[in-house]
């Protein structure tokens, strides 16, 4: 047997190259599939195209961030407790000057350490009545509030 | 601008690999190969550079961790005395397949990019904490204990390995400030840095036009998994590349030696350090070559200290740093060690089979299958990418097994990634020679 009949048949990078452009139209074709506006259009967060509910998350924290001061201490509430979390996890990475608390954790309720921010980003619902906030700003899916000096 | 110069810093990693494969028994690969393995031994090298220094209680600085990775990169030199010079095959100009070939790649790693630019395949890893975790210790110069201490940062994984967050903060120091889409662009650059060092790494195993061809079928198989399964700017893509290569290394004839263990274990060690799946193929990878190599025990003992040798120096270093810290001992997160919940394997079996075919449809894992069942009956060395992707999934659903409530959402959302190594195995062994 010479080197050559030792290589894989003569028929398989053939075979392998079909395959490969196979699954190469595969993602190209799924994309097109797409209607053309829907194509053209310039994503505005990271998570545009994969995951819907957290690109959202992500515009909340930016549309927020004008009314935040420098260094932020914030907690944010959400009905959903996934998406709290989510948006707890985002906004380690998207305000790196800051401190975020949570308010909830992974779904258990963490009141106590989210009390102490000194401003609450509120998605999709308001803060409870009793956490004696001031509003600073509604934004899009939301609004930001700042904790009043006790009296 | 920010995000060119983020990207640009990362040109440091060929830079600080190039003083060891500037040796002249790794003239055996040609220049694209050779810049990339460089690239993927600057890697591990910066990383294990920026633990070092952190266990050191050393700021970090992108002059000081260059010089000191430089300083490794030339030391290990010394490993290949005597080792002789090698040079390229001859090239001839390649034929219509391997044309054809590159194109594919080229198509392969630009739906990459454009899905990567679209926001098509971010991973939600990279906005919940590798993102995170490069700025904050690129901004405390260090690994930044106070961060990872605070419990409500729990899942920021402080034991995961280090080299993502590490090189991401390297380049986050370089270019002034964390870039989002410059981390995800790590995608599509690591994919086509595969495809342009695969050919000429597999061209010491198999004919130009084979080596070519498989690596298209990798190039597309992976590129295609990471944009169904969103891996932009995670682990996983590095993870892929290390792996891929340092197997596609060890099935050359001229593997055995000084040079290629050592280079393959520096690709381990990069591969241990990107993810806690990169530990037990190494290892499985290591024994299977060995066990295919054959020698003495004193043979095999040096093999597998080259191999293995560069791991075990970097995860005792990071390991190091977190028992010094008290800031962790072990992977945790996974459960108690060997308590199994076997009443789950119908349900992991199930769920794998379920999340995997729901990623583009099952192709980028039946199509290799396919190839590598068309191919017919390959050498012997197909053991070693078909024991290893044994190994790797066993050791998933080893992994898998140890959760309490049942894995299935932790399957989903997982599994199309961790098992992404399992097809590249299947195109490598399709591709290995038959013995005469």
């Amino acid at each position: 047997m010479n080197p050559a009949d030792a290589d894989p048949p003569g028929r398989s990078p053939r075979l392998w190259l079909i395959a490969a452009f196979a699954l190469c139209c595969f993602p190209i074709a799924a994309r097109t599939a797409h209607p053309l506006d829907e194509q053209l259009f310039v994503p505005i967060t990271p998570l545009d195209r994969t995951d819907g509910a957290r690109a959202e998350q992500w515009s909340f924290l930016e549309a927020c961030r004008p009314h935040l001061p420098p260094q932020p201490v914030f907690t944010i509430v959400a009905e959903d407790p996934d998406a709290a979390m989510s948006l707890f996890m985002m906004s380690i990475g998207a305000f790196p000057d800051s401190l975020p608390l949570p308010t909830m954790y992974y779904g258990m309720p963490a009141p106590e350490i989210g009390r102490q921010a000194d401003f609450v980003l509120a998605y999709r619902q308001p803060p409870l009545p009793h956490w004696n906030l001031r509003l600073v700003a509604r934004v899009r899916h939301g609004a930001v509030y700042a904790r009043l000096p006790a009296p | 601008m920010e995000g060119a110069t983020w990207l640009a810093a990362l040109v440091f990693l060929p830079a600080v690999g190039s003083p060891l494969l500037a040796h002249r028994s790794f003239g055996r690969f040609p220049f694209w190969s050779r810049v990339v393995l460089s690239g993927a031994a600057g890697a591990a090298l910066v990383s294990f550079s920026m633990t070092l220094l952190a266990l050191a209680d050393r700021a970090w600085g992108v002059a000081v961790v260059v010089a000191l990775a430089t300083v490794l990169a030339s030391g290990m030199r010394v490993l290949l005395r005597g080792e002789p010079a090698t040079s390229p095959p001859e090239s001839a100009s390649p034929d219509v397949a391997e044309r054809l070939a590159g194109a594919i790649a080229c198509i392969a790693v630009i739906a990459a990019l454009l899905a990567t630019l679209g926001g098509a395949a971010t991973s939600v890893d990279l906005v919940f904490f590798w993102g995170a975790k490069a700025q904050q210790f690129a901004a405390a110069r260090g690994i930044d204990l106070a961060f990872l201490r605070n419990p409500a940062h729990q899942y920021m994984h402080p034991y995961y390995p280090p080299l993502v967050s590490n090189v991401f903060a390297f380049a986050t120091t370089a270019a002034g400030r964390f870039v989002w889409t410059a981390a995800a662009l790590t995608f599509p650059l690591t994919l086509a840095a595969l495809a342009a060092a695969l050919p000429g790494v597999l061209g010491g195993m198999t004919s130009a036009r084979a080596a070519a061809a498989t690596s298209a079928l990798v190039v597309t198989t992976l590129a295609c998994i990471g944009i169904q399964a969103d891996i932009a700017g995670n682990a996983d893509m590095p993870l892929y590349l290390f792996e891929t290569l340092a197997l596609a290394l060890l099935l050359r004839p001229d593997a055995a030696g000084a040079t290629g263990d050592l280079l393959a274990g520096l690709l381990f060690a990069a591969a241990a350090t990107a993810k806690v799946e990169g530990l037990p193929f190494a290892v499985s990878a290591t024994a299977l070559a060995l066990w295919l190599r054959g020698g003495t025990p004193a043979e095999r003992a040096k093999a597998s200290a080259r191999l293995l040798g560069p791991t075990a120096v970097a995860l005792a270093a990071w390991f190091g740093f977190g028992l010094s810290r008290k800031l962790f001992s072990a992977y945790s997160e996974y459960g108690r060690f060997f308590d199994i919940h076997l009443e789950h394997a119908g349900g992991i079996a199930a769920a794998i089979v379920t999340s995997v075919a729901a990623t583009g449809r099952g192709l980028a894992y039946v199509i290799p299958l396919l190839c590598l069942v068309g191919a017919g009956r390959r050498g012997r060395m197909a053991a070693l990418p078909l024991g290893t992707a044994a190994a790797l999934a066993g050791f998933l659903v080893f992994t898998y097994l140890h959760s309490t409530g049942g894995p299935a959402q932790w399957i989903g959302w997982s599994a199309p990634r961790v098992f992404a190594p399992v097809p590249v195995m299947f195109a490598l062994a399709a591709a290995c020679r038959r013995e005469a």
